[in-house]
């Protein structure tokens, strides 16, 4: 067992750490978080320093396939940033990794250089609520032979919908007496029929999340993730799809727990009250003690899901796991460090309430904790 | 025993309820959330109203009610909207409180009538930048000059201080840590004092300020509780804390009653479409479990304020209420939020402006941790 980060990917770390650092400084945070406001300029400069390509093979364009490397960006900007997490997961995991894994070769053949490129942002509809079915979308297509199929539906919060190129959507094409009657779509945001409206929230600013409704959108074959073989293999394809996704949101939340964790850390070794640093209480410091305990054991949980899934072995559980404690502790660290922070904490001009606001969307990240246990509970037998 | 409010306690709680379901409907409370400014006009309706006389000797015009009926108008009105609760504060806690237990009989005479008719504001200056949970620690001096006395320093998180007519500042006029502060009534048209408003997480509208005291000239007269209180700053602030933390408990309830009456629903509807049947029953097990808890936190609090108006010995039953209200509110709104996912993150939802505004109730009046301290060594 080896439990050290590799050197190439320490490297990563400390580049994207530095990069973020000096990108985002927390008066502009404050204002694009303020203003709901995504900074553009930034994902472009993140797209050309090749973060993007770390997701996809080199026969495809990509730097070589290094899962663990892309959760590891995927936390350090979040520890900083959320929302610029969100586009980069949604670029590198949803874009490259994705399409890589399911798309059919012209799909990867003309998708694959834009996600590369940080060009072809995907979002995955009916999966960032929990209560969405996973078939939303009906189909009236007119039999198999013509093999045209119109979607009409919709999702109540598709994250970054508004700057995505291609849209997830799962449907039910039931024209057949199939076990699996679900077909996975990828829709390009452009066509006629699709309406993307954008709902203000309380965190992660900037990365918006939106309804998206679809009115009779026509698609065919080469729609399909995966091509016309890929018609009716929409569960399988969904399973795995929720993988990847549960896989991001626990690096986005070990992000923001390490992030909330550090400042406080910082914040407690410096106040002092009743003639000593506030960190140095035994009730805090215990506090730190117990956070600390929590981050290592999420940072460990996401390193084996993210080092299977670069090894090619299923990681179903392993996601799952990861996922709901990486929430967990996220969200608690966040309040511990509002309440460590006392008064200050409260006050917008400090990061943690940021933190808070943050972290508070976690639960529903990717398809809901609820789910998470429940599929976990499922692979007990249960 | 006996559970239940007096008639005078029903017809309060009643008339409450009809006010908020009047004058505050979901569009006002969002209005000065996002405005971010002193609700003036509910307050001035609130005066209209008698609200500010619930705890006022009838002497000066009041009601005379107790801790109960303070408690009870701060949970309804904390259901709809918590910053109301906290800016009517600055007349029922730091006016009508302070003066009534602390003043003299000339500050009563003065303050108490106009604080009943709505035509004054207090707030109440503690907490500086660097005396936070140690409050005693305060560096804002007053020093003699000629008789009068002069303020310098700085105070931090004083909601009110830009749109109140008094400031109650405490300050040090001598080294010895709790027996060398004084609190003064400081007009705040005063030259010297500035007062500016800070942005924060929740209670918005509150005008929680940041306060600079340049050379604030005050006369002796201006001591709360008159020239011979001098340097009993601390003792006075002792007197009135059982009622601060009960009331700022009732802020809590009020908010937990709010997001459960959002929560419960949402999880019936969710069970009740759940396929399996069943399939739910996680969810609704917490929900017991956080109904269960802020039934406990009632029941703690309002034995605690028997306590109060018994006049019994209970500074530690009103540091565990605080402790446990705040605690417990945090945790519905913190649950509310988890369950409730995306649905309540939006912006439009009323659960993430309550989930906003509980987490300062730990804070505020004495932290959870500083309650804790308190509960120990009354053991």
């Amino acid at each position: 067992m080896e439990f050290n980060i590799s050197r190439e990917n320490q490297m990563v770390r400390d580049a994207i750490r530095d990069w973020v650092f000096k990108e985002c400084p927390r008066d502009k945070i404050e204002e694009w978080d303020s203003a709901d406001k995504f900074p553009e300029s930034l994902s472009g400069k993140l797209s050309r320093l090749g973060f993007c390509a770390m997701t996809v093979s080199e026969d495809h364009g990509g730097e070589g396939r290094n899962i663990q490397g892309a959760c590891i960006v995927a936390e350090q900007i979040a520890a900083r940033f959320q929302p610029l997490a969100k586009w980069y997961t949604h670029q590198a995991f949803f874009g490259g990794l994705l399409i890589e894994a399911m798309g059919d070769d012209s799909q990867k053949r003309i998708l694959l250089p834009d996600c590369v490129a940080g060009r072809l942002l995907v979002a995955p509809a009916g999966i960032d609520d929990s209560q969405t079915p996973l078939a939303t979308f009906q189909t009236d297509g007119t039999g198999p032979k013509t093999m045209t199929f119109s979607l009409t539906g919709e999702s109540a919060y598709v994250t970054l919908a508004d700057q995505a190129k291609r849209l997830l959507i799962p449907a039910t094409t039931d024209m057949e007496n199939r076990t699996d009657r679900t077909t996975i779509f990828l829709v390009a945001t452009d066509r006629p029929g699709v309406t993307i409206t954008p709902v203000e929230k309380i965190g992660c600013r900037g990365a918006r999340y939106c309804k998206v409704e679809l009115d009779n959108v026509e698609l065919d074959n080469a729609d399909i993730l995966g091509g016309e073989s890929a018609r009716c293999q929409g569960g399988d394809q969904w399973q795995r799809i929720l993988d990847i996704s549960r896989l991001v949101t626990a690096a986005e939340a070990l992000g923001l727990a390490r992030g909330a964790f550090e400042y406080t850390l910082d914040y407690a070794r410096q106040r002092v009250q009743f003639g000593q640093a506030i960190g140095k209480f035994t009730a805090l410091r215990n506090r730190f003690s117990e956070m600390a305990c929590d981050i290592d054991a999420a940072t460990l949980l996401l390193a084996r899901a993210a080092w299977r899934a670069d090894n090619d072995m299923a990681y179903h559980r392993e996601a799952a796991v990861a996922r709901i404690k990486a929430g967990d502790v996220a969200l608690r660290c966040a309040m511990e460090g509002l309440q460590i922070f006392g008064g200050y904490g409260y006050m917008m001009e400090y990061d943690i309430q940021r933190y808070v606001r943050d972290a508070a969307g976690l639960a529903a990240a990717s398809d809901g904790e609820e789910a998470a246990r429940e599929s976990i509970g499922g692979l007990l037998g249960l | 025993m006996d559970h239940h409010f007096t008639r005078q306690q029903e017809a309060l709680y009643e008339k409450t309820r009809a006010f908020v379901k009047q004058e505050i409907p979901d569009e006002t409370a969002v209005a000065i959330e996002t405005a971010d400014v002193f609700p003036h006009n509910l307050m001035t309706k609130l005066a209209e109203h008698g609200f500010f006389g619930i705890n006022v000797p009838t002497t000066y015009g009041g009601q005379d009610g107790t801790v109960v009926e303070e408690m009870i108008f701060f949970e309804e009105i904390s259901k709809a909207l918590p910053v109301l609760a906290w800016t009517a504060g600055d007349v029922l806690l730091y006016g009508n409180n302070i003066i009534k237990t602390n003043g003299n009989d000339t500050q009563k005479m003065a303050y108490l009538p106009r604080l009943v008719q709505g035509k004054m504001l207090f707030c109440f200056a503690l907490t500086e930048p660097d005396a936070g949970s140690d409050a005693a620690s305060i560096q804002t001096a007053a020093e003699p000059i000629d008789g009068n006395w002069v303020i310098n320093g700085n105070k931090m998180f004083i909601s009110g201080a830009s749109v109140a007519d008094i400031a109650v500042t405490n300050t040090r006029t001598a080294p010895s840590k709790y027996g060398g502060i004084t609190s003064f009534l400081v007009d705040t048209r005063s030259q010297g004092y500035k007062a500016s408003p800070l942005k924060k997480l929740g209670y918005k509208g509150s005008d929680t300020c940041e306060v600079v005291y340049d050379a604030v000239a005050v006369t002796e007269d201006q001591i709360l509780g008159g020239p011979e209180c001098l340097n009993q700053g601390w003792q006075q602030m002792m007197r009135l804390l059982n009622g601060e933390r009960l009331v700022l408990s009732a802020c809590a309830l009020g908010i937990a009653e709010r997001v459960l009456s959002h929560l419960i629903p949402f999880v019936r509807e969710r069970s009740a479409a759940a396929r399996p049947a069943g399939r739910y029953q996680d969810l609704e097990h917490k929900v017991a479990e956080l109904v269960t808890e802020v039934e406990a936190a009632r029941r703690l609090a309002y034995y605690a304020a028997w306590m109060v108006t018994e006049n019994k010995p209970c500074v530690r039953e009103t540091s565990m209420t605080k402790y446990f209200c705040a605690e417990i509110a945090k945790k519905v709104a913190v649950t509310a939020m988890q369950i409730m996912g995306n649905q309540a993150w939006a912006l439009r939802s009323c659960v993430q402006r309550f989930f906003r505004d509980v987490p300062v109730l730990s804070v505020g009046g004495g932290t959870s941790q500083i309650q804790k301290n308190i509960i120990f060594k009354t053991l």
